[in-house]
């Protein structure tokens, strides 16, 4: 009897264990939100990739967000601001990201900073000749 | 060899069942106390055992030099750096009562606008002031030396003090550069420097900018030692910290440390009470500001005057905070972009991009550290709340914000919730991690 209820704990940890490690890989996937995590808009494909994945809370880091028209081409010379905050909190950003252009339609987000636990919207207002557009990026914590 | 792949395998049997012991009891231990998954993972980030490193302030090169955290001990606890003799670091910041000193408005030379927060950590956050108006912690030092009603002396008078002490000058000049001639009091004279009266002012413009600057240097100085000497107190594992402890590893009898109530009190912590959210990490602080609707008791309208009269009276300007603070951090003559601060331009993340507008600046004072906090009454940045029990009060409710817009929102806790919240800050006292020689005047 003593032998089943080890058996069963060795069971319930072993279940745990591979349950923790699926849920972490899940968070880091969901947090880290890279190339993959793109959102489209009227006029723009738009992806990001963080500089340092996972996603750091608490610490000034930069992405690379890369801009696409809906056919595929790489906008460049858009001019592109980052506002944003926590709208359970009402407050905006810690910080006032710079946008600068790489190239190939990639943009340095410099400056980001995620200072709480909770969900953070970040807005991007990108404006490419004619045409102006934003693009949200929801951000969990 | 067949033997020998027996034993290995046995090895490895056992190694696994060690392994898999190990996760049962610890997810055991935290099932016994009713913690998900998700929530250990939060609790482990605000344990103690997750405190990284220090990171290296690369605006201070002596901020790791054990000679100059010796010689800004020395400094610390030096009453001569004051206008009168009998102020130091140390008459606010109290080793006995963890660098704190149990008044609302901190006394020097005479009263400060604000209180004295702790300085236990303090050098993991990016920020310095409750409102965030130095960006190092060598240039918060400095601050407080010049203030008028804090210790109220002046840099030259302080440079002088080194340069006429024979072991603070030998020390000094050791580990900085070597000192100027300051014999000659025509070249520089006693009282000089961009703060205080006209006089020291007009002294001051008066010297060349050569020597203003050597005066200047060794101020910065006197700063930086200081910064090396306070880097040195970290905060000391606390009752809460072996419970996780107790948690992580598995020791169901470990989490006897916290009362029923505490654990509760935690659990809101952490959940419908949404502390976390600015309390956040290791040190119980995410190093930012908020707006939480403080009251301002310079404003506040005493209860005997009728509200007419209080609109028609003079009243002292209000305290805009962080607003205020992040204007003065880039116009300081002492931060990380300026010549006086060894850091090169790319380390300055934090100036270049702090938030400059009002909102979320607007009436936001530094999240303070959570350790302690039962030692160290009264709270917040004037000591509106001589007691926990006021503070958990006026998060419960979250009152308008006196200037720009309160960040909380209203818990509606039941009293019982609020006394559990409280028993479990009770649990985040520790003395500091610090040798003994470390907390005295040496």
């Amino acid at each position: 009897m003593e032998y089943i209820t080890k058996l069963k704990r060795y069971l319930v940890g072993f279940s745990l264990a591979t349950g923790l490690c699926f849920t972490v890989a899940v968070n880091a996937a969901d947090q880290s939100q890279d190339s993959a995590t793109t959102t489209d808009s009227i006029h723009f494909h738009v992806s990001y990739k963080s500089k340092v994945e996972p996603l750091p809370l608490n610490r000034i880091h930069s992405w690379i967000l890369h801009v696409d028209t809906l056919d595929g081409k790489p906008v460049e010379k858009a001019v592109i601001t980052v506002f944003g905050g926590m709208p359970a909190h009402t407050h905006g950003l810690p910080t006032e990201p710079e946008v600068t252009e790489i190239g190939d339609g990639d943009y340095l987000v410099e400056g980001l900073k995620f200072s709480m636990t909770g969900i953070w919207h970040l807005w991007f207002n990108i404006r490419a000749g004619d045409v102006t557009d934003k693009i949200k990026f929801d951000i969990e914590f | 060899m067949q033997a020998s792949i027996i034993g290995k395998s046995c090895t490895v049997f056992w190694a696994c069942c060690l392994v898999f012991s190990c996760l049962v009891y610890t997810a055991q231990a935290a099932q016994d106390q009713g913690w998900s998954e998700s929530e250990l993972a939060l609790l482990r980030l605000q344990w103690l055992g997750s405190l990284p490193e220090l990171p290296p302030d690369p605006t201070n090169k002596y901020a790791d030099n054990p000679a100059a955290a010796e010689f800004g001990q020395k400094l610390f606890f030096d009453n001569r750096f004051s206008a009168n003799g009998k102020v130091a670091c140390a008459t606010c910041h109290i080793p006995e009562i963890l660098f704190t000193d149990g008044l609302s408005k901190s006394r020097g030379v005479g009263e400060a606008s604000r209180s004295a927060p702790g300085i236990i950590g303090v050098a993991f956050s990016p920020w310095f002031f409750w409102d965030g108006r130095s960006d190092s912690l060598w240039s918060q030092a400095l601050g407080p030396l010049e203030s008028g009603v804090e210790h109220g002396g002046n840099r030259s008078q302080y440079a002088r003090i080194i340069y006429n002490d024979p072991v603070y000058r030998k020390v000094y000049e050791g580990l900085f550069d070597p000192l100027p001639d300051l014999s000659d009091i025509r070249r520089f004279p006693e009282n000089a420097a961009p703060v205080g009266d006209q006089a020291s002012d007009e002294k001051w413009h008066e010297m060349s900018e050569t020597d203003r600057k050597a005066i200047t240097r060794i101020f910065v100085n006197i700063g930086k030692a200081i910064a090396a000497y306070e880097r040195l107190l970290m905060p000391g594992p606390s009752r809460f910290d072996m419970y996780i402890e107790a948690l992580l590893e598995g020791e169901p009898t470990g989490t006897k440390v916290l009362t029923a109530d505490e654990v509760a009190g935690l659990r809101l912590f952490i959940g419908k009470a949404m502390c976390v959210t600015c309390h956040q990490g290791p040190l119980f602080t995410n190093h930012g500001f908020h707006n939480v609707g403080a009251p301002d008791s310079a404003t506040k309208r005493p209860k005997y005057m009728l509200p007419l009269f209080y609109v028609l009276k003079d009243k002292p300007p209000v305290d805009v905070g962080r607003f205020k603070g992040i204007q003065q951090a880039l116009e300081s003559e002492f931060n990380c972009l300026n010549e006086y601060s060894d850091a090169k331009k790319e380390d300055c993340a934090e100036l270049k991009f702090a938030n400059k507008k009002y909102t979320g600046t607007l009436g936001a004072f530094k999240v303070p550290t959570l350790r302690n906090i039962t030692k160290t009454a009264p709270y917040m940045h004037t000591g509106q709340f001589k007691s926990l029990a006021d503070v958990l009060k006026h998060y419960n409710t979250a009152p308008r914000a006196h200037v720009g817009r309160n960040e909380l929102l209203p818990l509606n806790l039941k009293e019982k919730e609020l006394e559990q919240i409280e028993a479990f800050l009770h649990s985040l006292s520790s003395p500091p991690d610090v040798a003994t020689e470390l907390l005295r005047n040496p």
